[in-house]
């Protein structure tokens, strides 16, 4: 019997859990959800007498804060949750393979599916805010780094919780959405804490009562997060009890 | 055989440096629950029947063997190892879980493959056909699992199993969904693998099934080892506890008349049609009825034995102890 490679293990695991999360119902629901922005994008892009800074403070709280993480929440806390929920967690955690592996796999299959379905919207909202290209590439890089810590946090969510959903739409609305808004060091420790930084340093609009990491620290800062995560759904998964 | 709390049992010829399974005092509770009490047993290569009610601990005996659930005390190993901590030996595994589900968007030929890539195994496109094949499922079908019936789920999980020629096989109630040809084929294989020097576990809850599966048996009853050893000494030993016959005939009164005064049977209670009679003399029961109903002249519609079942097995071997 050969052995499966850790990056092989990672693109299987990928694959086989990518299949179970597009479903149409979710697909058909997100993108829906993803025309909200858009229509928002393009009602700033005429109304504001500084769609700049009316554009990134939208970005920030309604893309960042809501759109990203809600769409990133919904197939991350499935990955693996729901294959625990369901019973089919079996057949890919009693398999010769790292649980890193899986674990990775897993938010990749997540990554995957939560990227154009929030990258996209929101790089059409950008573009009809109609302020130039800088929004537009601040937009893309933060919400692919907003996308890959969300989905680290709520894999972990997923194989944490029971009704992972509610605890993470719970989380999104309180922490990340209000408390991060208004509270510097509660920000330091939200993902939108440091998306927002980061599209305000791209685009220069200065919001005086945010938390305002520079962007370097910021997207380490988002790295990290998705690392720890990772580490530590990896040593959840090893953990747990299997049905 | 012994109702008396069994000696670990030893399957078949010991081919390897350790037993192939090897339970030793594991208990597994689920906070005030003891789903597993004190069990001990080596396996080795050869076909076991796990019989239990359902409730019994099987699956969570399984699951423990497995690695998917720790024991609170005592020590499971297989092939020597602990499944739950050695990921080489999670290859040398292959399990069919009790539990229905499947990656319901993948067809079986791509759900058996992945089990087949994810075990490593060398050829996984002739791997995941001889599996398909040997359970007889169309490798061409392009139908999801999820829209399949619970025979052929049933047999997508057994492929998964085989798929990459495990030395340890623990199936969970494989034979449940399936219709009486595919059971035959599936113990047929089940035998097979037995003989090639495979361990091969499998839980049931119905005695006939285990009466066909394997002539070892480990019984399981409120979480512990409740007796083992073989099939036909377990049948023996109940053989001295009066049997309930339910008999459906045109003829109640003078064929129950009848077996009354040749001593065949103990009590007897009539119903309309249905004769349901107690004896100790199964055998002499079977050989005698039919002739006896000629005699006189009635028909045997139905004969069924009310206590056939495991429950009168799992009474017997705890209560009468």
């Amino acid at each position: 019997m050969a052995t499966v490679s850790p990056l092989r293990a990672v693109a299987l695991t990928h694959n086989v859990l990518l299949k179970q999360l597009v479903s149409k119902g979710r697909l058909i629901g997100i993108t829906i959800f993803g025309l909200l922005p858009i229509l928002l994008g393009w009602v700033i892009g005429r109304q504001s007498d500084d769609p700049l800074e009316a554009g990134a403070g939208f970005i920030s709280y309604m893309g960042l804060s809501i759109l990203v993480p809600v769409v990133a929440l919904i197939f991350a806390s499935a990955s693996l949750g729901d294959t625990r929920e369901d019973g089919t967690l079996v057949y890919l955690w009693l398999r010769p393979i790292s649980r890193w592996s899986v674990t990775t796999g897993a938010w990749a299959a997540s990554t995957t599916i939560t990227l154009p379905l929030t990258v996209i919207p929101m790089t059409i909202a950008a573009v009809l805010l109609d302020t130039g290209s800088t929004i537009i590439f601040a937009t893309i890089l933060t919400t692919v780094l907003a996308v890959i810590a969300y989905c680290g946090i709520f894999l972990l969510l997923g194989l944490l919780v029971k009704n992972p959903v509610i605890w993470g739409l719970a989380y999104i609305f309180i922490w990340e959405a209000i408390v991060a808004s208004f509270a510097k060091p509660a920000a330091a420790l939200a993902v939108s804490g440091y998306s927002r930084a980061i599209i305000t340093s791209k685009t220069g609009v200065d919001f005086d009562f945010l938390f305002s990491p520079s962007q370097g620290i910021s997207i380490f800062m988002l790295v990290i997060i998705l690392v720890v995560t990772i580490g530590f759904t990896t040593v959840r998964l090893s953990r747990i009890e299997v049905p | 055989m012994s109702p008396q709390p069994p000696p670990p049992p030893q399957s078949q010829a010991v081919n390897h440096p350790v037993n192939m399974i090897e339970v030793s005092n594991a208990s597994k509770s689920f906070g005030n629950v003891v789903a597993v009490s004190d069990v001990s047993f080596q396996l080795n290569a050869g076909v076991t029947a796990l019989l239990g009610p359902n409730g019994a601990g099987k699956s969570t005996l399984f699951r423990m063997l497995c690695g998917l659930t720790t024991p609170t005390a005592g020590t499971v190993k297989v092939l020597g190892r602990d499944a739950r901590q050695d990921t080489p030996v999670r290859g040398k595994i292959g399990l069919s879980p009790q539990q229905d589900a499947l990656f319901d968007r993948l067809t079986a030929y791509e759900f058996v493959e992945i089990a087949a890539k994810t075990h490593g195994v060398e050829n996984p496109k002739t791997a995941t056909n001889h599996a398909l094949t040997l359970v007889d499922l169309d490798t061409e079908t392009e139908k999801n699992v999820g829209s399949f019936s619970k025979g052929m789920r049933q047999r997508v999980k057994l492929a998964a199993a085989l798929v990459n020629d495990p030395e340890i096989l623990i199936l969970d109630e494989p034979l449940s969904g399936l219709d009486p040809v595919q059971r035959n084929r599936m113990i047929e294989l089940f035998h097979n693998l037995g003989s090639q020097g495979k361990c091969v576990l499998i839980s049931s809850h119905i005695l006939d099934e285990v009466a066909r599966i394997g002539s070892e048996v480990l019984v399981i009853a409120q979480g512990r080892l409740a007796a083992s050893g073989d099939y036909r000494s377990l049948r023996t030993l109940m053989e001295d506890q009066p049997h309930v016959i339910q008999i459906n005939t045109n003829g109640a009164r003078e064929l129950g008349a009848a077996l009354l005064r040749k001593e065949i049977i103990d009590g007897i209670t009539i119903e309309d049609e249905t004769l349901n009679i107690t004896t100790t003399k199964i055998d002499l029961l079977g050989r005698s009825i039919a002739s006896i109903a000629r005699e006189l002249d009635v028909s045997l519609i139905e004969v069924t034995p009310m206590d056939d079942d495991l429950e009168s097995v799992f009474r017997y071997l705890i209560e009468g102890r």
